[in-house]
C-alpha cells in the first residue's frame, strides 16, 4: 500500500449497536393513578349552584410489564484522504430500527377514559447516508481556500404498529378545527400527511352535475351526489378508492415531511489577512402543511382578515384559474371543515445561513501596543439570503410535532430565524 | 487466626448477609408516591369522591375527548342546534362539524361531535363500574353503604348506556364492571340489543334507592333517587318500543309500573295548580319526565 500514490489515507469502519431507551414513556407508566381534576371530575351533587363536591376518577392505566424500548444502529463507511491531501471523503451508510418501540396503546372507549399507558409494540425502521466530502485548494501562498459539500438522506418507514391497531391519527395545532393532519400507519413514513386529496376547484355546475350523474350510475342510487356541496369554485376530492362518490374511504396519503436529502455547503477562504466563510444549508422532497391558509384564504373562518392571494386572486367565475377558493361565507365539506392536500406546499429550500468577513490584524503591529497577541475583526450576516420566496422559508416558521415529526406551518410561531448583523472585534493576549 | 476472624471474617459475612436480605426483587417495587391509587382509595370517602367522578360525566367533560357542550347530557349539539331550537352561533367556519349535524346532512364518518359523545358515555359508565370495583377492595363500609353505592352506580351506567342507546340504537356495547384493560377484555362486541341490560339496572336502582334524602343535611338534591330511576326506566321502555309514538307508547308502558307511578307523583306535585286528575290519554306521556 506504500506506493499508492494517490491515496493519502484510508480508514474503512463499521458498527453495530443496541441501545435501551425509556426516553419515549413517562415515569409513572407503570401505575394506575386517579386524579380530582375539578373540570372533569366535580359535581354539584346538593344542587347549591355555587358550590361543587369535589370528585375522583381514574387518570391513568397502568403497564406494570412495561420495559426497555431497543434501537438498533447499524452503520458502515470509510474515510479517505486523497490526491495529495486536497480531497478528504467521508461515506457513512447506516440503519436504525427501533424495536419494541414504546407507543401509547389505542384502548377503545369502552375501556374508559383514562390516558393509556405505553406499550413495548410497535417497529420504525430509518436507513440513510451521510456524506461529506471536502476540498482544500490553494491558488498561492497567499490566497487559500476550502469547500465541504454534505449531504444526507434517510428513509423513514413504520413497519408495525401493536396488534390490532391499523393506525394512530396523530393530532397537531389545527386539529381542533379541521381534524388529524397525520396518520401514523404501517409501510408510511412516520408524520406522513392523510386526508382528502384536493385536485383543483370545480369550474362549472355543468361539470359537477356529470360527476353526479356518474356517481349515480354508480351507486344505483338516483339522489347520489359526487362529493358533499360541491358548487362551483369549492375545492374537488379526488375519489380514491374509485366507488363514484367521496367518502371517509377517500382519504389518503399524500405528503411527507420527511426530506429525501438534507445539504450542506461550506466555503472558507482566506487571503493575506483577510478570511471568509460562507454556509448554504438546504432541504429537498420535504412537504409542509401551511395552516396558515386556512385562516388567510377563508373569510368564513372567524371572519379574519384575508391574505393577498385571497384578495386579489381567488376564484370566480371569470378568473377559473385560481388557486383559492371562491370568497363565501358558507362552511362546509367542500370548502373548510376538512384537511385536505390544499394546504400542503413544498417543503424544499435553500438558504445562505450565514456569510463571515474576517481580518486579523497582524502580530507585529499590535506588539506597539501591547507586548503580546493577535486580534481579528470580524463581520457576521446570518440568514440573508434564499431563492425560495416563502415567507415561512425566510422565517423558519415550522412547529415539529412531538410524536410524528410532521410539519406544520402556524401562525402562532414567532419567526425563530432573524436577520443577525454583528460586527466584532475578538482579542487574545 | 483471631486476628483474621476479626478482620476479614466478620465483617464480609455482615456485607453478603446485608447484600443478600437487602436487595430482594421486591426493593424495587414501589408505590407511586404523592399519587392517589386504589389502595388509598379503597375506604368511603375514595368511594364517594369516585362516585362524584361518575355523576360529573353528566356535563360530558372528560374522557379522551369529551367537552362540556359537545358531549354533555344536556345535549346542546344533538338536541337544541339539530332540533332548530338554537344555532350553532359564531363564523360558520368555527366548530364545522357541527354543520353537518345541524343541516341533518351527515355523510362522513370522523365528525368529532360524534365521538366525543361515544367517549364521554363510556368514560362515565366506566367511571360508575371503578366504584363497584374500588368498592370490592375497599375497607370499613357498612352492608348499606355498599347497596347504596351499587344502586347509584347502576342507575349512572344505565342512564348513560340508555343516553347510547338513543345516540346510535339499541346494539351498542355493554360494559359492566368485569370489563377492564387488566382482564383484557374491552373490545366489547356491539352485536346484541342491551336493553334488557340497562333496565335491568335501573330496576336494580329502583330496589334499592331510597326516595328521597331528606334526613341528610345539606339535602344531596343531585343525588339519583328510586324516583329518577322509576323515570328513567319508564323513558327506557318508551324508548324501546319500535314505533315510539306517544300514543304508542302509553298504551303499552300504561300497564307498565313505573311511568304509571310516575304520572301519579308527578300527579301529586302539581296537584295544587292543576286541580283535576292525570289524564290516560297521549299527554300523559309528557309527564314521564323525572320529577
Amino acid at each position: 500500500m506504500q506506493n499508492i500514490a494517490w491515496l493519502n489515507d484510508l480508514k474503512i469502519r463499521g458498527g453495530w449497536g443496541k441501545l435501551g431507551s425509556i426516553s419515549n414513556t413517562i415515569a409513572t407508566n407503570q401505575y394506575y393513578l386517579y386524579s380530582t381534576t375539578a373540570a372533569n371530575a366535580a359535581y354539584d351533587i346538593n344542587g347549591t349552584s355555587n358550590s361543587s363536591a369535589l370528585g375522583i376518577y381514574e387518570s391513568q392505566f397502568g403497564n406494570p410489564v412495561g420495559t426497555w424500548e431497543k434501537d438498533v444502529i447499524s452503520n458502515v463507511g470509510f474515510d479517505a484522504t486523497i490526491l495529495k491531501n486536497k480531497l478528504d471523503i467521508s461515506i457513512d451508510w447506516y440503519t436504525k430500527s427501533i424495536n419494541d418501540l414504546l407507543f401509547q396503546a389505542a384502548l377503545p372507549s369502552t375501556a374508559g377514559g383514562a390516558a393509556a399507558p405505553y406499550v413495548n409494540a410497535g417497529d420504525i425502521k430509518n436507513t440513510g447516508i451521510d456524506a461529506a466530502i471536502t476540498y482544500h485548494g490553494s491558488v498561492n501562498k497567499d490566497f487559500k481556500f476550502d469547500i465541504t459539500g454534505t449531504i444526507t438522506s434517510y428513509d423513514n418507514k413504520v413497519v408495525s404498529l401493536p396488534a390490532g391497531i391499523q393506525y394512530y391519527d396523530i393530532n397537531s395545532s389545527g386539529s381542533t378545527r379541521i381534524g388529524a393532519f397525520s396518520r401514523l400507519a404501517p409501510g408510511h413514513a412516520v408524520g406522513a400527511f392523510y386526508g382528502y386529496d384536493e385536485t383543483g376547484l370545480w369550474q362549472s355546475q355543468a361539470e359537477i352535475d356529470a360527476a353526479n350523474q356518474k356517481a349515480q350510475q354508480a351507486t344505483g342510487n338516483p339522489n347520489a351526489v359526487y362529493q358533499d356541496a360541491a358548487a362551483p369554485g369549492r375545492m374537488k376530492f379526488r375519489d380514491v378508492n374509485g366507488d363514484g362518490h367521496i367518502t371517509s374511504d377517500d382519504r389518503t396519503f399524500f405528503g411527507n415531511p420527511n426530506p429525501k436529502f438534507t445539504y450542506g455547503l461550506n466555503i472558507g477562504a482566506s487571503y493575506m489577512g483577510f478570511d471568509f466563510s460562507m454556509f448554504f444549508y438546504g432541504s429537498e422532497g420535504n412537504d409542509v402543511i401551511n395552516y396558515v391558509r386556512y385562516w388567510i384564504d377563508f373569510p368564513q373562518v372567524f371572519d379574519a382578515a384575508i391574505g393577498k392571494e385571497a384578495a386579489t386572486n381567488s376564484w370566480t367565475p371569470t378568473n377559473t384559474g385560481a388557486k383559492v377558493p371562491i370568497l363565501e361565507r358558507a362552511a362546509n365539506f367542500s370548502n373548510t371543515t376538512t384537511f385536505n392536500s390544499y394546504y400542503k406546499e413544498s417543503g424544499s429550500f435553500l438558504k445562505c445561513k450565514s456569510l463571515i468577513i474576517g481580518y486579523t490584524i497582524p502580530s507585529a503591529s499590535l506588539r506597539k501596543i501591547v507586548s503580546t497577541g493577535s486580534g481579528f475583526m470580524y463581520r457576521e450576516l446570518t440568514c440573508l439570503w434564499s431563492p425560495n420566496t416563502q415567507d415561512w422559508i425566510r422565517n423558519c416558521r415550522v412547529q415539529h410535532l412531538a410524536q410524528a415529526e410532521a410539519s406544520v406551518l402556524t401562525r402562532v410561531n414567532y419567526p425563530s430565524n432573524q436577520k443577525n448583523y454583528n460586527i466584532g472585534l475578538s482579542l487574545s493576549f | 487466626m483471631k486476628r483474621l476472624q476479626y478482620k476479614f471474617i466478620i465483617p464480609s459475612t455482615l456485607a453478603f448477609l446485608a447484600l443478600v436480605f437487602a436487595c430482594n426483587k421486591s426493593f424495587l417495587d414501589k408505590p407511586a408516591l404523592g399519587a392517589l391509587s386504589q389502595a388509598t382509595l379503597a375506604n368511603k370517602t375514595g368511594l364517594d369522591g369516585l362516585l362524584i367522578g361518575a355523576y360529573s360525566m353528566l356535563d360530558g367533560q372528560g374522557g379522551a375527548a369529551g367537552l362540556s357542550w359537545g358531549s354533555a347530557e344536556s345535549n346542546w349539539v344533538f338536541g337544541s342546534v339539530d332540533a332548530d331550537d338554537s344555532y350553532k352561533g359564531s363564523t360558520p367556519s368555527d366548530q364545522g362539524d357541527i354543520v353537518p349535524l345541524e343541516t341533518w346532512a351527515l355523510s362522513t364518518s370522523g365528525n368529532s361531535y360524534v365521538n366525543q359523545k361515544w367517549q364521554a358515555l363510556y368514560d362515565g359508565i366506566q367511571r360508575a363500574n371503578e366504584v363497584i370495583r374500588v368498592m370490592r377492595l375497599a375497607t370499613g363500609v357498612s352492608t348499606a353503604d355498599t347497596v347504596q353505592y351499587k344502586a347509584e352506580c347502576l342507575f349512572l351506567r344505565a342512564l348513560y348506556h340508555f343516553e347510547g342507546i338513543r345516540m346510535w340504537g339499541p346494539k351498542i356495547p355493554y360494559v359492566d364492571e368485569n370489563i377492564t384493560p387488566l382482564n383484557n377484555n374491552v373490545n366489547v362486541p356491539n352485536d346484541k340489543d342491551i336493553t334488557a341490560s340497562v333496565e335491568a339496572d335501573f330496576q336494580y336502582a329502583i330496589d334499592n334507592l331510597p326516595s328521597d334524602y331528606k334526613n341528610i343535611s345539606p339535602v344531596p338534591k343531585g343525588r339519583a333517587n328510586k324516583w329518577a330511576a322509576k323515570a328513567f326506566l319508564a323513558k327506557c321502555i318508551c324508548s324501546s318500543i319500535s314505533t315510539p309514538m306517544p300514543e304508542q307508547c302509553l298504551q303499552t308502558s300504561l300497564t307498565t309500573e313505573p311511568l304509571l307511578t310516575v304520572i301519579n307523583m308527578r300527579w301529586d306535585c302539581m296537584k295544587p295548580t292543576l286541580m283535576q286528575p292525570p289524564r290516560t290519554d297521549q299527554k300523559a306521556y309528557l309527564y314521564a319526565r323525572c320529577p
